[in-house]
């Protein structure tokens, strides 16, 4: 049978993450058709774990309940973050050659290569020159250093472009010239991989500016599981309640959020917000600051919930109207939107990005300016006052791409890379 | 004679300055002078044994006296010390053991009992014999010697008071920095309390006892405010800091006890001793220069002091190859030997990265060059760099750190490449290939001598495009200008390939016989830069030029690793060595340097690539011009060709692809001439003689003619040879033909920005030649499109290389600006009623018009030729076309052009026993019922096979100008063995060339064959039209075709036509083989 291997930077089980999720539902999905043979590796240590290596003389162990799920653990330190390899090469020319070596997968399939670095598709392609290598894009970060955010850093401004000047302004420390081997050496990488799948068309072309061939990059959205299907929440005269959904980051725009409350809850405008985000905590203090000041001037309109598990999201998004992603970055393919879509609530979301794209304003959801807090203010207060176009936001909602169906399309996808590099490999 | 010692000499003291360097004080009377006679001999045995040993005269409190040091060999037994004699004018005298042996004491207590007491103004001389006492006997100075000097020296020196620093103190002096440049200079900083600091005598005392007063030209100073507001003083001197340069007579090796003394112009002396061990770092060495540098002033003179040391600081290096050791299985016939001497690691990386993915590596020998500081981190990360990479490598390490220079030197050892590149480890290529390109340029180029790519910064703009030397703007020395350094690499005066003045030695390729012929990489410069232009100037005195190539290369020059002086620092301590040793060299390259403008002006940096009168880097350049004197007896009576001049051209024509030809011609009689450019037989240009020249006139007023002698034309010389020689005709009415000149010259391959899709594979061949079979055979291969080859013959390339060709000429491209209008074809400019004008107000468009025009010209009608043939492809739809494969007539134009534009194209030449093709070509001209092939052109069929000669010429000359590119078919060959022919063949193309490939395209064309060949066919069957002219030719035309062909044929592979009338006196020399 043929064996994929699934290679990610995380495994949900050590932290939550969209990309994690949605690269753990997919060989989940996989193992379960049947079709192929599957195998996880996920990076394990700090930062996405704080255990050291858990066997003394290896990288790997075992996730424990599925003996096909890996961990492997580097440390943070080991990994050049601005050019995204490790300091010591024996990581690959070793440990990463030997677990190839000794599983031979068919199939090798990157969601993500954050902690571990992109030598580990090289070494790939130096190991198993005849196995047809796949790289999910997640977001940005083999273009934009900052995160992978395409942000800019000290003002957060939207960035569409990366280039060495521009990259340096936003790192004094690291010189247009890193910024330029960076950008070589991370292609040069790239180079090995077969098809490149991007979750959303305007990341996809993102990565066709930079410069990857069009050709090698197949826009297909993540597949979502289906979910069961919960009533509507009751129609109490008007749609007066929001949810928010997800970490609260600098990038997520919660900040943005809170004011537009402000301006609400001045007005005395009947809405409530639901705030279900995490990691506040771990965020830089000025930041830190401006949103424990923007709850306690918001209180009236806010409800500040915390985290919460995955487990109870669907409750927490049943109780809502509305579901509001106010990201000042571009996004990806944002997973909120997608379980929003799967759950049925109409959306609120920056007008930019792959949010502007998997959200059509009026169809599946309403747009606000990027950013600015008077405009969504503005769009909650249209959402909220007019109960018929929650009605009609509603109905045009069709879910989120269903797992079955993407399942379907990378099993076709993995089918036709093997043919055609099995030709690549016979004209050899 | 011996005698005994007199009681006057006496030994009286002796001590060990270091294993085998002995110290004597010998008391006596005796002048100066005596010493001179003195020899020093150890008796071994009955033998005698002479000494190294010297004398200095000394009084002191004890007497007068003697200092001695005495060298002693290894091999001597120690007792010999006990039979040491010394010898003068008077006879020899033997020291009696004893004496020795009770005198002998401790260096201190040697230099305490003995020398403390010497006069004042002695003791320096002192301190200075006992300290090259080491050097004088050729013993290695040790530890343990300067340890003893330190000691001896501070019981012998005179001590002054030491500094007092209190507010009021009237002198003071503090030496707060020593700074070692090399083991004899030094550079000291520190500060003088006085009021007037620059007329104090300043002194130094090396540790050793060396002293040494610098002179004004080594000393500079500066304000120290924070000094004087120490000393409570309200206004700041100038002068309190100073910087001082010293040079000892001997080396330093100690880390403590320099000592400054300063005697005031109020006649006190204080002193000081440095507080801090001796900075031997090599930032602080980089330091110090920068500040000796920027000290200077513009005069140098501090510098040009400095360059000793500067110069013996990378010489001085004990840098060898300690050890080699490959990563991976190096080429073992390489082409290229990279050599990148690293002083970092963080590129390393990068540089692998980019090598990964270049095939130039498989044949190149890539040798990296380490010193020791860096071979820890490399053992660890080699192995992994060469299984991560899969780039092999060599690691050539050093025993100690070497300058650039040294390391390339080293490195380049072992380098076994045809070519050398040296390269620095901040320099990553741009694309791969670019050492063949380098390399192609190279082999190219007439007496060239070193090629380098164009170096750019990250953001694209030029980082070094070569260099240019000009005047100092502060000094009399000449400066090393980087012309466009961060302007854009896409504005055209840095495009290249150039010819330049110098290189960059951050990456330079020149062949590794030469780079050892010319003695390596000079080690005088300092590191950061002058290396280059050294090299360059060597090859130039060689006769060899430098160019930059059309490849670029990114040189992150900010964060090199190699670390440098200060930039300014390190440019003018090598700008001041270039000038000192290649001034005169200089000065001629500048001066032959167009007159463009000031040196330093904007439109001197956009002609830099004009490095002199001899016009290197323009599209044409000529290099000799002969005229031939009129014979008296012949149809000339005078004739004069004023231009073109060898290395000048007019300013309308000047740097472009094109030459201006003007004279004088009268006929004898007066009768009218015409006068014609030609190349061997061809007609390039021709005119009348019709211009009034009043020159002429004034040396001929009574000649009939002379008043319409004159002539001028413009020459382009697209289709030409690059190395070409051409001869100006003047032709009377009658036809007569009189060669008044010829022209040699040069010219530069023609280039575009075009970047095709598809490369030419061209069949260049004659008619009946089996050519549309063989364009059939690759119109099926899967990497191959050509169109219909025997319905239609495609010329696709022929066709837009002609139409270059025609409005490249001046004659085309000067009625844009300058019309003459005609009817007909005015535009291309033929039939142009004048002459072209030689001067026009306005040099630039014209100049623009025959130079970057004629390359974008170039480059869209290979835009046009790539589009048919990506149309094509679109609907033919073969597997992966790489090619596009059309036949092409033998001429000057098509191929050449074809070869200079598309550098990765192929050619094919194919050649048909021409008794076949004769054949051939009759019976296809008798199917058809017409005349065609040139037979038209004759008369009867011997006249044609005469006339096919030509032809024949053509194809050989053709093979001769291209083989070493071409790949040779004969038709016999694909006819008979078709599939050995194509594997070849195909092999040649770099396409797929297995038996199934093969196979498959013998076969899909032969299905394609009986419907297009029935036209063509005029042999019963394909393979009887193999050796078909030995049964349907007459003995009378195999007799002529002998003649016509038989050394063609011979020199092709052909049997000799059996016939008496072989023409046996033809050879291959006779057809220039």
């Amino acid at each position: 049978m043929t064996k994929v291997l699934y290679v990610c930077h995380n495994h949900p089980v050590n932290r939550p993450g969209g990309a994690e999720a949605y690269a753990a539902e997919l060989y989940e999905a996989v193992r379960e058709a049947g079709e192929f043979e599957t195998l996880f590796v996920a990076k394990a240590g700090p930062p996405v774990s704080t255990m050291d290596a858990r066997h003394a003389g290896t990288r790997f162990a075992l996730l424990g309940e599925d003996p096909q799920v890996y961990f492997m653990y580097t440390d943070r330190g080991e990994i050049d973050m601005i050019l995204g390899t490790a300091h010591e090469k024996r990581i690959y020319t070793e440990d990463w050659r030997t677990f190839l070596e000794i599983h031979q997968p068919d199939i090798v399939h990157f969601q993500h290569t954050l902690f571990l670095g992109y030598d580990m598709v090289r070494e790939t392609r130096n190991v198993l020159p005849d196995v047809p290598i796949i790289y999910t894009l997640h977001e940005f970060l083999p273009i934009c250093h900052h995160s992978g955010q395409m942000v800019k850093k000290v003002s957060l401004d939207l960035c569409d472009r990366a280039s060495p000047r521009r990259c340096h302004e936003c790192f004094p420390h690291i010189s247009e010239d890193m910024f330029f081997l960076r950008e070589r050496y991370i292609k040069s990488a790239l180079e090995s991989v077969d098809l490149f799948i991007a979750p959303s068309h305007q990341l996809r072309e993102r990565y066709i500016d930079w410069g990857l061939p069009e050709e090698k990059i197949l826009f297909e959205d993540y597949g979502r599981l289906a979910v069961e299907p919960f009533a509507d929440p009751p129609d109490a005269g008007r749609r007066r309640r929001i949810g928010y959904f997800g970490q609260i980051t600098q990038y997520k725009g919660v900040d943005v959020l809170l004011e537009a409350m402000k301006i609400l809850q001045a007005e005395d405008f009947n809405v409530e917000l639901w705030l279900c985000g995490a990691n506040l905590r771990f965020q830089a203090p000025a930041f830190r600051e401006k949103v424990k000041g923007l709850l306690d001037e918001t209180s009236d309109v806010v409800r500040f919930l915390g985290s919460y598990q995955y487990s109870q999201q669907a409750a927490l998004m049943a109780a809502v109207d509305w579901v509001v992603v106010p990201s000042l970055w571009w996004e990806n393919s944002p997973l909120v939107i997608q379980e929003a879509l799967m759950y049925g609530r109409p959306i609120i979301t920056s007008n930019i990005g792959s949010m502007a794209e998997k959200v059509r304003d009026g169809v599946q959801g309403l747009h606000f300016i990027v950013r600015d807090p008077y405009s969504l203010a503005d769009v909650i207060r249209r959402a909220v006052s007019d109960p018929a176009l929650w009605d009609s936001l509603r109905g045009q909602i069709n879910g989120a791409h269903p797992m079955d169906a993407h399942l379907r399309l990378i099993s076709d996808t993995y089918r036709q890379l093997l043919a055609s590099k099995a030709v690549g490999a016979a004209a050899r | 004679m011996t005698r005994p010692i007199v009681r006057e000499e006496q030994l009286a003291g002796a001590t060990w300055l270091a294993s085998g360097l002995l110290a004597l004080v010998i008391r006596g009377p005796g002048s100066e002078s005596e010493k001179l006679g003195w020899k020093l001999v150890a008796r071994q045995g009955e033998r005698d044994r002479e000494l190294s040993a010297r004398a200095l005269r000394i009084d002191s409190d004890a007497g007068a006296g003697w200092l001695v040091s005495v060298g002693l060999p290894n091999d001597l037994p120690p007792d010999s010390i006990g039979r040491l004699a010394w010898e003068d004018a008077n006879g020899k005298r033997v020291l009696a053991p004893a004496e020795i042996s009770t005198v002998l004491c401790s260096p201190s207590d040697f230099a305490r009992t003995h020398l403390s007491g010497v006069d004042h103004s002695r003791r320096g001389h002192v301190l200075e014999f006992l300290a090259s006492a080491c050097r004088h006997h050729g013993l290695t100075p040790t530890p343990e010697l300067a340890a003893r000097l330190v000691a001896m020296r501070d019981l012998v020196r005179t001590r002054y008071p030491l500094t007092e620093i209190k507010a009021g103190t009237r002198h003071a002096v503090r030496l707060e920095r020593v700074v070692a440049i090399d083991e004899r200079s030094f550079w000291l900083t520190g500060w003088i309390h006085d009021p007037v600091p620059t007329e104090a005598r300043i002194e130094f005392l090396s540790p050793e006892g060396i002293q040494v007063s610098p002179d004004s030209a080594a000393i500079t100073f500066h304000p120290r405010p924070d000094v004087d507001k120490t000393f409570g003083e309200l206004d700041v001197n100038p002068n309190s800091g100073f910087h001082a340069l010293v040079e000892l007579s001997e080396p330093s090796d100690s880390q403590d006890g320099w000592v400054m003394v300063v005697r005031t112009v109020d006649g006190d002396e204080i002193e000081d001793a440095a507080r801090t061990p001796v900075d031997r770092s090599e930032e602080a060495r980089q330091q110090a220069i920068g500040m000796l540098v920027a000290a200077d002033g513009g005069e140098l003179t501090v510098l040009r002091q400095a360059l000793p040391a500067l110069s013996r600081i990378s010489t001085s290096e004990k840098c060898e190859v300690d050890e080699v050791v490959d990563y991976g299985h190096l080429p073992a016939d390489p082409s290229f030997s990279l050599v990148i001497p690293l002083r970092a690691i963080d590129r390393v990386e990068h540089q692998l990265v980019e090598f990964a993915r270049d095939p130039d590596l498989a044949r190149t020998q890539l040798i990296f060059v380490l010193p020791p500081v860096l071979e820890a981190a490399v053992d660890r990360r080699a192995p992994d760099w060469l299984e991560l990479f899969r780039v092999p490598f060599r690691i050539v390490k050093l025993t100690a750190p070497g300058s650039f220079a040294r390391s390339v030197n080293r490195g380049s050892g072992a380098a076994t490449g045809r070519l050398l590149m040296i390269m620095r480890g901040d320099v990553i290529p741009s694309q791969p290939g670019w050492l063949t390109r380098l390399s192609e340029l190279h082999d190219a180029t007439p007496s060239v001598g070193a090629v380098g790519p164009r170096l750019l910064h990250s953001d694209g703009s030029i980082a070094n495009a070569g260099i240019r030397f000009v005047p100092g703007r502060e000094s009399a020395t000449w400066e090393r200008d980087i012309p466009l350094r961060g302007y854009s690499a896409s504005l055209p005066a840095c495009a290249g390939p150039r010819r330049v003045q110098a290189l960059s030695d951050a990456c330079m390729m020149l062949r590794t016989d030469c780079f050892r012929e010319i003695g390596g990489m000079s080690e005088d410069y300092v590191d950061g830069g002058g290396h280059g232009a050294e090299l360059s100037l060597r090859l130039a005195e060689a006769g060899l030029e430098s160019w930059v190539g059309d490849v670029d290369a990114w040189w992150l020059e900010r964060q090199s690793s190699w670390p440098g002086l200060h930039s300014l620092a390190t440019a003018r301590v090598n700008d001041l060595l270039l000038t000192q040793r290649w001034g005169p060299a200089i000065a001629a390259m500048a001066q032959r340097s167009d007159a463009a403008g000031a040196p330093a002006s904007p439109a001197a940096q956009l002609n830099f690539p004009l490095v002199g009168s001899d016009r290197a880097g323009a599209p044409v350049e000529i290099l000799d011009v002969m005229v031939i004197e009129p014979r008296h007896d012949g149809h000339l009576l005078d004739a004069s060709l004023l231009r073109p001049r060898r290395g000048e051209e007019v300013d309308a024509y000047a740097n472009t692809y094109g030459f201006a030809v003007q004279g004088w011609v009268i006929a004898d009689g007066g009768g009218a001439l015409k006068v014609e450019v030609r190349d061997g037989q061809r007609t390039l240009r021709h005119t009348s003689a019709q211009l009034r020249r009043d020159d002429v006139m004034a040396k001929h007023p009574a000649l009939p003619g002379a008043q319409r002698a004159g002539f001028q034309m413009v020459v382009g010389t697209l289709g030409l040879r690059r190395r070409f020689e051409l001869q100006v005709d003047a032709v009377s009415d009658d036809g007569l033909r009189t060669t008044i000149a010829s022209i040699a010259g040069r010219r530069r391959t023609l280039r575009s920005s075009y970047a095709p899709s598809l490369q030419p594979t061209l069949i260049t061949t004659l008619g009946r030649t089996g050519s549309s079979w063989l364009a059939l055979l690759l119109s099926r291969h899967p990497e191959v499109v050509a169109y219909r080859p025997f319905q239609n013959e495609a010329r696709v390339a022929s066709y837009w290389m002609e139409a270059l060709r025609a409005m490249a000429e001046p004659s085309s491209y000067i009625q844009a600006i300058r019309p003459e209008l005609y009817q007909g074809h005015w535009w291309i400019g033929d039939e142009r009623p004048s002459p072209l004008p030689l001067q026009l107000a306005e040099p630039h468009m014209p100049q623009w018009l025959g130079s970057e025009n004629v390359e974008v010209l170039a480059g869209f009608c290979q835009s046009r030729i790539d589009a048919f043939y990506s149309e094509l492809a679109r609907v033919q739809e073969p597997e992966q076309p790489r090619y596009f494969a059309e036949k092409c007539w033998p001429d000057e134009v098509t191929p050449r052009l074809m070869a200079e534009l598309y550098p990765d194209g192929r050619e094919l030449l194919l050649v048909r026993d021409f008794r076949d093709m004769v054949c051939s070509i009759i019976g296809f001209n008798a199917k058809r019922g017409f005349a065609s092939f040139g037979r038209e052109l004759t008369h009867s069929d011997e006249e044609f096979i005469r006339f096919l000669r030509g032809s024949a010429l053509q194809m050989l000359s053709s093979w001769s100008e291209n083989k070493h590119r071409a790949h040779l078919i004969r038709y016999e060959d694909l006819i008979l063995d078709p599939g050995a022919t194509l594997e070849t063949m195909f092999s040649y193309l770099g396409i797929r060339n297995d038996a199934a490939t093969v196979d498959e395209v013998i076969k899909s064309a032969t299905a394609l064959l009986p419907h297009v060949q029935r036209a063509h066919q005029t042999s019963t069957s394909v393979a009887e039209s193999v050796g078909r002219w030995k049964t349907e030719l007459s003995p009378e035309h195999k007799a002529i075709c002998e003649e016509a062909f038989g050394d063609v044929l011979n020199a092709f592979g052909y049997e000799p036509t059996p016939t008496e009338a072989s023409a046996a006196s033809r050879s291959p020399e006779s057809v220039g083989l």
